[in-house]
C-alpha cells in the first residue's frame, strides 16, 4: 500500500509538471496581456443560453452512458427560472435538450434556479433543482423540485416527481428556498440530501427514498446547526473519510466561518472542528463563509469567501481534527487568478482544483503543495467588462439593468463540474452560457492513482463511498 | 447568500414612494405595453376600511396602455385583468380590459398581484392565456431581513 | 417652536435633580426601579446586532422615585361622579400602587382611581373642577373634545402654566355637545397616559331619543401599557423615548385593567361608548364568538351622531378618538371583545394576524329587560344634524384654506437604525397596528426624531405656524400624510376646542358625516376636514400620538374676531 502510494505520487508529480509547463507559459502571457486561454485548455463546446444573468450552477452526470449536464437558470425578471439540460454526448457538439421553466415564471421574483444535483436510486436517475424565490412570488417557500430524468435523452420523459418546501425556521416561515443541495450516498447506505436554506441557521438533511415515497415530513432526518453564530450555511460538501470511517459535513456559513461535522449518524451531527479566522469581528468579510471543499483525504480544505479581492484560502484541518486547537484560524496557502477579482465555486480532483472564477472564467490550479498552489491552466469564458456584475444597485425587475451591470465582480463563471470518467470539464457562465473543455494531461480522475481515496463530489451511487465498511449500506442500492 | 441580500436591498430601495399606486410591467411578450394600478382605501366611517379581522380594504383602478389587438398575439379575443394572492392560491377575475377604460375592483388581501392575460373570450373565468402585464402591490414587495447583513453579524460567544 | 415643549421639559428635569440632591447623584440610578434599566420586550426576532447593548440617550424616568411603593394606596376601580349644573368636583392627580398582569408598580391616578372618575353631566351644564397636582411631574387637565372656554383647555404654555407638583387650578367645564369625551394630562402625555391619568366625561343629551334604546350602557376606555418583568418600561426625563412609533403597549387594557367582563341577556342591545386612551395604538374592535360576531351598529363619533347609523364589522378607533356603537348579542354564550389586526412584521416582511382578547360579555339566556331588537335593526338618520349641516355644505367643495403636510425629520439615531429606516421602504402600511420594530422605536427619543406639521403655503412648521381664524369662520384644511420620509406613520390629528367634519379622504367624498375632534390620517392619505371655528381663543392642533406631540408635532391657531 505504501509502495503503491509512492509510485502514484511520483507519477502524479511528473504528470503535473508536464501540465504545469504549458500553464506557466500561458500565465506569463496572461500577465502581460489578457489571453483568452492557456495552451493546455481546449474548448470543446460553447452554447449560449440566453439573457445575461440567467445562468447559475451546473451539474454533470458521471456515467459516460448518460452524457447530461444540468444548468440552473435564474432570475424571475427574465422569466427564465428553471434549468436547462445540455447533452454532451458529443462534447464538440453539445446541444440543449430541454429548457424547463417554472410555471408562471413571469409572476416570480427573486433568483429562481440556483444550484442543482443529480442522484440515482433504485436504478432511476433524478435531478434536484433548488430554487430561491422572493416573498411576493408564487412558490416563495419552494426549496427544490425533483425530476425523474431516467428517460433522457427523450426530454419529453423528464417528469416532476416531488417538491421540497423550505422548512420553517425557529421563528417563522421565511421564504427563500434552498440555495444549494448535496445528494450524498451515506456510508450507512442511505441516499441522503443535504440542503442549505435561508430560513434558518442550519442545513437540513433529508432521506431521498422517504421523500420519493411521499412522506409527509419530506423525508426529514435532522439538521446540521451553524455553531455559535446566527449565520446561514451557503455552500457545503459531504464526504466520507476512510481513515476515520466518518461521513463528514463541511459547511460554509455567513457569518460564522467554516464548520466540519461528523454526520456518520446523521440524526446526531457532531462538531469536529471550525475555521474562524477573526473571532472578534465575525462581521468581517472573512466571516462570510461561502464554499468549502475538502481534499479526498479530508486533510485540507479550499474555502471561498464572497467578496472582491478574496483569494481561495487553503486550510489544514489536522490541528482541529486532532483536538490541538479549538478552532483553526490561519490558512496555510492561498490562490487567486487575478487579484482584482473573485473566484467562486470549485471542484477538487487532487491535486487539481477546478475553479469557476467569475470574471476569470475557468481556472485550474494545483495544490500538490497546499502551501504553494500553482497555476495549471485557464480559459476566459467571460468577455464582458470588469465590474459589471450583480450589485446592490441592480433592480432585478428591470430587464435593462440585467444587461447593464453596475459594478461588482459577480459576473462570469458561476459553476463548474468535472466528469471523473474522462476528465470533461463544464462551466456555467452567468453571461455567456454553457462551456465544455478538456485539459491536456487530464483524461479523468481516480483518487487511487494519486495515493488518495477515490473521494470527490461525484458519488458512487451503486457502491457507496470509497473505503466505507462493506455491509453497512445495503439499503438503497 | 450575499447575492440575495444584495437583491433584497435592491428591492426595498427601489420600492415606490407612493403607497397608493404601482406599475404594471410587461412580461416581454408585448413590447411597450404598460399599466398603472391606483389604490384608494375603501370608504369607511372610520377613515380606514378594514375587515373584522384587520385586513385593509382597497378600491383599485387599473389602467393599461399599449396593448395591441388581441388577435395579433394569437387565438385571443380579449385581455382580462386578474387579481391574485402572490402564491396564486387565490385568483379572481377583475374584468375585461377595453382600451382606455379602467377596470375597477376591490380587495382586502394583504398582498396581491395583478396580472393581465390574453384570453380566448371576454367571458373567461379562469386564467389560461399568457401573462402580458404583471404588477405587485407595495405590500407584496416586502422582503425578509432574516438574511440581510444587518442580522447576519452576530458575534460568537468567545 | 419650543414654546410649548419647553415647559414640558424644563419642569420635569428638575425633579430628577431634586432626587439627585436628596439621594446623591450616584444613588439615583439605584433608586430607579429595575424597569428603568431593562430593555424593551422584543418581538420574535433578533435585535439588530449593532444595537445590542444600546440604550436610549436619555435619563430613565420612573414614577415615584424615592416613594416606597408600600406606602402608596392601591389604585381603585373607576368611580362615577354624577355632577349637576354648577357643581364643583375635586380631582387630584396622585401616586398610586397599581397592579397589572402580575407587576406591581408606582403609577398615577386621578382621584386614586384607574381610570379616573367617570363624570356624568347634562348637555349644556357647567362643572367646576378643582385640580390638585400631587404627582412628581407638572400637569394639567385637557378636556378632550369639549368645546369649553379657552382658559380651561389645559394646554400648558398656551392657555395656562403647567400645574406644578403641590399646586392647584380650577377648570370651568362647560359641555355644549352630547356624547362621550375624556380628560387627560397634557404636559407629559407620553408618561401620564400609560400610567393612568385619564378619565371619561359622559354628557347626556338634552334629547331623550338622542341614542336608541338599549338594555345597558357601558363606557369603555381602551388603552395599553408596555411592561417588562417588573413594571413599565422606563420613560425619558429630558425627552420621550419611543419617538418613532409612539409607545405601543404589550398589555391591552379596558378601563385600566387587562381584563373586563360584562353580563348580558340573549338579545340584549348594549350601548358602548368607547375611548381610545392609548399613546399610539389604533384598535380594531369587535365582539367575537363561536356563534359568530355580534352585530355592531355605529351611532356616533367624537362630538356627535353620524348622519346615518351604519352596521360595521368592527370599530376602528385611533388614539384619542371616541365612538358610540350599539351591539346586539343575539345568543347565549360568551362573546369576546377582541382587537384583531394584520400586523406588519418588518423583520420578516410579512403580515401577522394578531388577535388580542381584552374582555368578555357573558350572555345568558334570560333577557334583562325590554327587547330593543327592532330599534337595533333600524338605521336612523339624524335630522337635526342634517339641518345643522346645511350651513356648512356650501363650503364642502371649495379649495382648502390651509394645507398641512405631516412628515418627520430624523437625525442622530444609531447608525444601524438609520440604515434600517433607509432600506425598510418597500411598504408603507396605512396604519401600523403594532410596533414591529420595538428596539429601534425604544432607542429613538424626541431628541433625534422631530415630527412635523408643515404649512404647505408658508413652509412654516409646528409652533412657528400662526393661523388666525375669524370666530364663526368655516375653515377647510387639507391634511396630507407624506409617505416619503424615513419613517412615515399614521397620525390621529386632534383639534382643541373646535369640532370638524371629515369631508373627503383621498379625494373620495365622505357621505356620512359626523362632528369630530380627532381624525386618523393614514400614511400616504389626504384628508379634507371642515372646521367649525366657533369657539374663540388660542388653541392647539396636534398629533395625538403622545410621543409625536412630545417630538413637536403641534401648532397653535387663534380663533378671534373676524
Amino acid at each position: 500500500m505504501h509502495h503503491r502510494a509512492i509510485i502514484a505520487g511520483l507519477s502524479a508529480t511528473l504528470g503535473l509538471r508536464a501540465i504545469g509547463a504549458g500553464a506557466q507559459q500561458a500565465r506569463a502571457a496572461h500577465d502581460a496581456a489578457p489571453a483568452s486561454s492557456s495552451a493546455n485548455v481546449h474548448l470543446m463546446a460553447h452554447v449560449p443560453l440566453g439573457h445575461p444573468f440567467t445562468v447559475s450552477g451546473i451539474e454533470m452526470e458521471q456515467e459516460l452512458s448518460r452524457p447530461y449536464v444540468y444548468v440552473s437558470r435564474m432570475l424571475g425578471a427574465t422569466n427564465s427560472a428553471g434549468f436547462s439540460i445540455v447533452s454532451v454526448k458529443d462534447p464538440a457538439h453539445a446541444k440543449v435538450l430541454l429548457d424547463w421553466t417554472i410555471p408562471d415564471a413571469e409572476l416570480h421574483v427573486g433568483y429562481g434556479g440556483m444550484e442543482g444535483k443529480y442522484f440515482k436510486l433504485h436504478g432511476r436517475y433524478y435531478y434536484v433543482q433548488c430554487f430561491q424565490f422572493n416573498q411576493g412570488s408564487p412558490d416563495a417557500d419552494l426549496g427544490a423540485i425533483v425530476f425523474d430524468v431516467t428517460g433522457l435523452p427523450d426530454a419529453s420523459k423528464v417528469r416532476e416527481v416531488g417538491r421540497f418546501h423550505a422548512p420553517k425556521s425557529a421563528t417563522a416561515t421565511i421564504p427563500g428556498g434552498f440555495h444549494n443541495v448535496f445528494p450524498y450516498k451515506h456510508s450507512d447506505g442511505r441516499a441522503l440530501m443535504f440542503a442549505t436554506t435561508l430560513s434558518g441557521t442550519y442545513a437540513t438533511i433529508f432521506d431521498l427514498e422517504h421523500f420519493l415515497r411521499g412522506d409527509a415530513d419530506q423525508g426529514f432526518v435532522s439538521r446540521v446547526p451553524v455553531p455559535y453564530a446566527t449565520g446561514r450555511y451557503h455552500d457545503f460538501y459531504i464526504g466520507y473519510d476512510p481513515a476515520t470511517h466518518q461521513d463528514k459535513f463541511y459547511g460554509g456559513a455567513q457569518p460564522g466561518g467554516y464548520f466540519v461535522f461528523d454526520v456518520s449518524v446523521p440524526e446526531t451531527p457532531k462538531l469536529l472542528t471550525s475555521i474562524i479566522v477573526d473571532r472578534r469581528a465575525i462581521v468581517s468579510a472573512f466571516g462570510r463563509g461561502h464554499t468549502i471543499t475538502p481534499t479526498p483525504d479530508g486533510r485540507y480544505v479550499i474555502t471561498e469567501t464572497e467578496y472582491q479581492y478574496s483569494p481561495l484560502r487553503i486550510f489544514d484541518l489536522k490541528p482541529g481534527l486532532d483536538g490541538k486547537v479549538d478552532a483553526i484560524t490561519e490558512p496555510i496557502g492561498a490562490w487567486t487568478a487575478t487579484w482584482q477579482n473573485l473566484a467562486h465555486n470549485h471542484e477538487v480532483r487532487w491535486p487539481y482544483i477546478f475553479v469557476s472564477g467569475y470574471e476569470d472564467g475557468l481556472q485550474v490550479f494545483s495544490m500538490l503543495d497546499p502551501a504553494h498552489p500553482t497555476d495549471v491552466g485557464f480559459y476566459r469564458t467571460y468577455d464582458g467588462p470588469h465590474m459589471a456584475g450583480l450589485t446592490q444597485q441592480m433592480v432585478p425587475d428591470s430587464e435593462a439593468s440585467l444587461h447593464r451591470g453596475t459594478g461588482s465582480v459577480l459576473n462570469g463563471a458561476w459553476g463548474i463540474d468535472v466528469r471523473n470518467a474522462d476528465g470533461l470539464i463544464v462551466i456555467s457562465d452567468m453571461t455567456t452560457g454553457f462551456w465544455a473543455f478538456r485539459l491536456d494531461g487530464f483524461a479523468g480522475w481516480n483518487g487511487h492513482r494519486w495515493g488518495m481515496p477515490d473521494i470527490s463530489s461525484a458519488q458512487d451511487w451503486d457502491n457507496g463511498p470509497d473505503g466505507a465498511k462493506k455491509g453497512a449500506h445495503a439499503r438503497s442500492r | 447568500m450575499r447575492l440575495r441580500a444584495a437583491l433584497v436591498a435592491a428591492l426595498v430601495v427601489a420600492a415606490p414612494s407612493d403607497p397608493h399606486r404601482f406599475a404594471l410591467t410587461s412580461t416581454g411578450r408585448v413590447k411597450g405595453a404598460s399599466g398603472v394600478v391606483r389604490l384608494v382605501p375603501a370608504s369607511s366611517p372610520f377613515g380606514v376600511a378594514v375587515t373584522a379581522d384587520g385586513h385593509t380594504t382597497y378600491d383599485l383602478t387599473l389602467t393599461v396602455a399599449g396593448l395591441p389587438d388581441p388577435p395579433s398575439l394569437g387565438a385571443f379575443t380579449a385581455y382580462i385583468a386578474w387579481i391574485a394572492t402572490p402564491d396564486l392560491g387565490s385568483v379572481e377575475r377583475l374584468g375585461a380590459i377595453a382600451q382606455g377604460r379602467p377596470v375597477a375592483g376591490r380587495t382586502s388581501w394583504n398582498k396581491f398581484v395583478i396580472v393581465v392575460t390574453a384570453e380566448a373570450s371576454t367571458r373567461a373565468e379562469k386564467r389560461r392565456g399568457p401573462s402580458l402585464l404583471v404588477g405587485r402591490s407595495p405590500s407584496a414587495t416586502m422582503q425578509s431581513f432574516a438574511d440581510h447583513p444587518f442580522y447576519n453579524t452576530g458575534a460568537p460567544p468567545f | 417652536m419650543l414654546a410649548v415643549l419647553v415647559p414640558f421639559v424644563s419642569r420635569a428635569a428638575p425633579l430628577l435633580a431634586q432626587h439627585a440632591a436628596m439621594h446623591g447623584g450616584s444613588r439615583v440610578d439605584s433608586l430607579i426601579a429595575p424597569s428603568a434599566r431593562s430593555i424593551v420586550p422584543m418581538i420574535e426576532r433578533p435585535m439588530i446586532p449593532g444595537l445590542v447593548g444600546a440604550r436610549p440617550a436619555i435619563t430613565p424616568f420612573v414614577a415615584g422615585v424615592g416613594v416606597p411603593l408600600a406606602s402608596l394606596a392601591a389604585a381603585r376601580p373607576r368611580r362615577v361622579i354624577d355632577a349637576a349644573d354648577g357643581d364643583t368636583v375635586d380631582l387630584d392627580a396622585r401616586l398610586v400602587r397599581r397592579s397589572v398582569a402580575g407587576r406591581v408598580f408606582t403609577a398615577y391616578a386621578f382621584d386614586g382611581g384607574v381610570t379616573g372618575p367617570l363624570i356624568r353631566m347634562r348637555q349644556g351644564a357647567t362643572l367646576f373642577v378643582r385640580f390638585s397636582n400631587h404627582i412628581d411631574l407638572p400637569s394639567t387637565i385637557h378636556w378632550h373634545g369639549v368645546r369649553l372656554d379657552n382658559a380651561s383647555d389645559g394646554a400648558p404654555g398656551l392657555t395656562q402654566a403647567a400645574v406644578a407638583p403641590g399646586a392647584s387650578v380650577v377648570y370651568k367645564v362647560h359641555a355644549p355637545d352630547a356624547g362621550i369625551f375624556w380628560y387627560h394630562d397634557h404636559v407629559r402625555e407620553d408618561v401620564a397616559l400609560p400610567l393612568g391619568l385619564a378619565g371619561n366625561l359622559r354628557v347626556e343629551s338634552a334629547r331623550a331619543d338622542y341614542y336608541s334604546g338599549a338594555n345597558a350602557e357601558e363606557v369603555l376606555m381602551i388603552g395599553d401599557i408596555l411592561l417588562d418583568a417588573h413594571g413599565p418600561i422606563a420613560f425619558g426625563t429630558e425627552a420621550a423615548n419611543f419617538a418613532l412609533m409612539g409607545r405601543v403597549g404589550n398589555v391591552l387594557l379596558v378601563n385600566g385593567a387587562p381584563s373586563w367582563e360584562l353580563r348580558a341577556g340573549a338579545g340584549d342591545v348594549i350601548r358602548f361608548l368607547i375611548t381610545n386612551a392609548s399613546s399610539a395604538r389604533t384598535f380594531n374592535l369587535s365582539f367575537i364568538s363561536r356563534m359568530g360576531d355580534a352585530p355592531i351598529k355605529l351611532v356616533a363619533a367624537d362630538v356627535g351622531r353620524f348622519e346615518r347609523e351604519v352596521m360595521v364589522p368592527s370599530v376602528v378607533i385611533g388614539p384619542a378618538q371616541r365612538y358610540v356603537a350599539e351591539v346586539r348579542f343575539p345568543r347565549a354564550g360568551d362573546y369576546y371583545l377582541a382587537n384583531r389586526v394584520q400586523a406588519v412584521d418588518h423583520f420578516l416582511g410579512e403580515f401577522i394576524a394578531a388577535t388580542d382578547t381584552v374582555g368578555r360579555v357573558r350572555v345568558s339566556t334570560r333577557r334583562r329587560g325590554i327587547d330593543h331588537g327592532a330599534a337595533f335593526r333600524t338605521l336612523r338618520s339624524d335630522s337635526a344634524l342634517e339641518t345643522e349641516l346645511a350651513r356648512f355644505r356650501p363650503h364642502f367643495d371649495r379649495a382648502p384654506d390651509h394645507e398641512l403636510a405631516l412628515t418627520t425629520e430624523i437625525a442622530g439615531l444609531p447608525i444601524p437604525v438609520m440604515q434600517f429606516l433607509s432600506i425598510d421602504t418597500a411598504f408603507r402600511a396605512p396604519i401600523e397596528w403594532t410596533d414591529g420594530m420595538s428596539d429601534m422605536n425604544w432607542l429613538a427619543t424626541t431628541r433625534e426624531v422631530r415630527w412635523i406639521l408643515r404649512d404647505q403655503a408658508t413652509g412654516e412648521e409646528n409652533m412657528d405656524i400662526q393661523w388666525r381664524i375669524g370666530r364663526g369662520d368655516v375653515v377647510k384644511i387639507r391634511l396630507f400624510n407624506d409617505p416619503r420620509s424615513l419613517h412615515p406613520m399614521s397620525h390621529p390629528i386632534h383639534i382643541h376646542g373646535q369640532r370638524f367634519l371629515v369631508l373627503a379622504r383621498d379625494g373620495v367624498r365622505n357621505d356620512n358625516l359626523a362632528w369630530k375632534d380627532t381624525e386618523i390620517v393614514p400614511v400616504g392619505s389626504t384628508v379634507d376636514i371642515l372646521v367649525d371655528a366657533s369657539n374663540p381663543g388660542r388653541w392647539m392642533l396636534h398629533c395625538h400620538i403622545a410621543e409625536h406631540l412630545q417630538a413637536g408635532m403641534m401648532m397653535p391657531f387663534t380663533v378671534g374676531a373676524r
